[in-house]
């Protein structure tokens, strides 16, 4: 019974989101480590 | 259930020239400039900063969310707004708003990057992005439900319609009018609950009255269901206290609902409003918690013992719609207006995270790696409002238990505060805050997974997550700051 109500808990709602957290977590750790590595607009590496 | 025309055609017509009305008059008369609301800053006087707060976290959480969760917690959701909402709202106007306007920054996440370094903006981005997301899926799939209870269209349907009208309702609105929009929207929703109310007794009367209803709804769940004070700790320790904390915590870090404390002219102006901050929120959730306390009574007086309970609704997924459904039985003619008064709410509160998020993807994601011209901005800025909805729309079709949902994300907003709250008053360290996140995430993941395992009912997730999270992050930053090197008092940073 205790296995079923975890993967009852784990809503498809709740799944969703923290997918799009992961996303959003590796997005702003890219953008923030490219940062560190110079001023932005400064260098050309900002694109 | 027959399509409710008489229902849906009111509620269209006022949300036309409301949003669009209020739109295209602001369009006409500011023009681009209209846009320029948000860089207005430090300009606000104390009436406009006190009704912006109230109105930041004016949504489902204060409407539908309360409603639902009285079939299985009784009266004791309306602490949501009675202690949750305000005492949260409390502690972001005497602390860290002030501590925010002081640093006279104007995102969140730049407050956290003077006090905590570039990492901990990052992860507070990235935080605020999810949250808004997140809640207005929730906002999103309340609105879709009320429609659909009220109208009888289906549910499915009503998320369609939900999506058109929340791009409609940002994309018309902006930024400037969306303060507007809000405030008829609040007044929409205080005279509509209002009116409501009175409908209420009215129709209480021909079941018997207040006496009748009240057995029924003890019968139902209990002492709970009629007293905020219940006899018994299951509400105080498995909702009331989880509300609190984790308001608490998701309040300061939201940047809907700290803007109007960013844009006060001053220190003055932001703890002015605190009275009147207090009596619109502390009074907001009462309505709808009667409605769906007397609602309760419905399924027995219409099927008797046969009657659907919560717990089945609530696997169905169909609590809220039913909720709704035995609301019209129950006030005839008031439909058109309850459902006004929780679009004001949705809407006004949903669209604000839809904006907002989109705004941050193109103000502070992007940028990061490529720069944009203003053009560009502005046309990224409508696409990703779009794709936002588009998540949103995703987001509802899972039908989430609100209550449930709400708390379950503000969990992830935990470490953030308390770190806050350490940094302003003991010491300062980016590593303790850091670490204080990653702890204070993975025993957020794991409860929610494991946590039911836990002979404890009120320490089940997600409102059982609160206890651990809380202990995890305090003693985890504790630790933290006393054994790292790159401790820092308070400091002139932060201390005026």
């Amino acid at each position: 019974m205790d296995v079923e109500l975890n993967l009852a808990w784990l809503t498809a709602w709740e799944g969703f989101w923290f997918y799009i957290l992961l996303i959003f977590l590796i997005l702003f750790y890219g953008g923030i480590r490219r940062a560190k590595k110079g001023p932005l607009g400064s260098t050309s590496q900002s694109g | 259930m027959a399509l409710r025309i008489d229902i849906l055609l009111p509620v269209v017509i006022y949300f036309l020239i409301v949003t669009v009305g209020i739109g295209t008059y602001y369009i006409r008369r500011y023009g681009r400039a209209a846009r320029d609301f948000t860089i207005a800053a430090m300009t606000l006087p104390w009436w406009l900063v006190a009704t912006g707060i109230v109105l930041g976290p004016f949504g489902a959480g204060h409407t539908l969310s309360p409603a639902e969760a009285t079939w299985g917690w009784g009266a004791a959701p309306n602490w949501w707004s009675i202690i949750g909402g305000t005492l949260s709202l409390t502690i972001a106007i005497f602390t860290s708003g002030r501590w925010y306007r002081r640093l006279g920054v104007s995102t969140i996440a730049e407050a956290y990057e003077k006090i905590f370094g570039l990492e901990v903006r990052a992860l507070v981005a990235a935080i605020t992005l999810f949250a808004s997301l997140s809640i207005g899926s929730l906002e999103f799939y309340a609105s879709a439900a009320a429609i659909s209870g009220f109208t009888g269209l289906d549910i499915a349907f009503c998320i369609i319609l939900a999506f058109v009208f929340f791009i409609v309702y940002v994309l018309f609105s902006g930024v400037m009018q969306l303060a507007t929009v809000n405030l008829v929207n609040l007044v929409v929703y205080y005279v509509g609950v209002a009116l409501a109310l009175i409908v209420l007794t009215s129709v209480l009367d021909k079941i018997g009255g207040w006496k009748v209803a009240e057995q029924l709804i003890v019968q139902k769940v209990g002492e709970k269901g009629i007293t905020l004070f219940a006899p018994e700790w299951g509400p105080f320790l498995g909702l009331v206290i989880p509300i609190a904390i984790l308001h608490a915590c998701y309040t300061p870090l939201i940047q809907g609902f700290m803007q109007p404390i960013l844009a006060a002219k001053d220190e003055r102006q932001i703890t002015r409003g605190w009275p009147l901050v207090m009596v619109l929120n502390a009074s907001a959730t009462t309505a709808f918690v009667v409605i769906g306390l007397v609602a309760l009574t419905i399924p027995s007086t219409l099927y008797g013992p046969l009657a659907p309970t919560i717990e089945t609704l609530r696997a169905q997924g169909a609590a809220v719609p039913t909720i709704i459904l035995t609301i019209t039985e129950l006030l005839p003619g008031a439909g058109a207006l309850i459902l006004m008064s929780l679009l004001a709410a949705t809407l006004s509160t949903g669209s604000a995270f839809v904006l907002g998020s989109s705004t941050a993807i193109v103000e502070d994601l992007i940028p990061m790696y490529k720069k944009l011209d203003e053009r560009t901005k502005m046309i990224l800025l409508r696409a990703f409002i779009v794709i936002s909805c588009i998540l949103c729309l995703i987001g509802a079709s899972f039908m989430p238990y609100l209550i449930a949902a709400f708390l379950w994300v503000f969990g992830w907003t935990v470490p953030f505060f308390v770190g806050l709250m350490f940094a302003w008053l003991w010491r300062r360290s980016s590593r303790a805050m850091l670490g204080t996140i990653a702890v204070t995430w993975i025993v957020h993941v794991l409860w929610t997974i494991f946590g039911v395992n836990v002979p404890v009912t009120w320490l089940k997730p997600p409102l059982g997550n609160t206890y651990p999270l809380i202990i995890v992050a305090i003693v985890t930053y504790v630790v933290l700051a006393l054994t790292s090197r790159d401790v820092k008092e308070p400091g002139k940073l932060l201390t005026k």
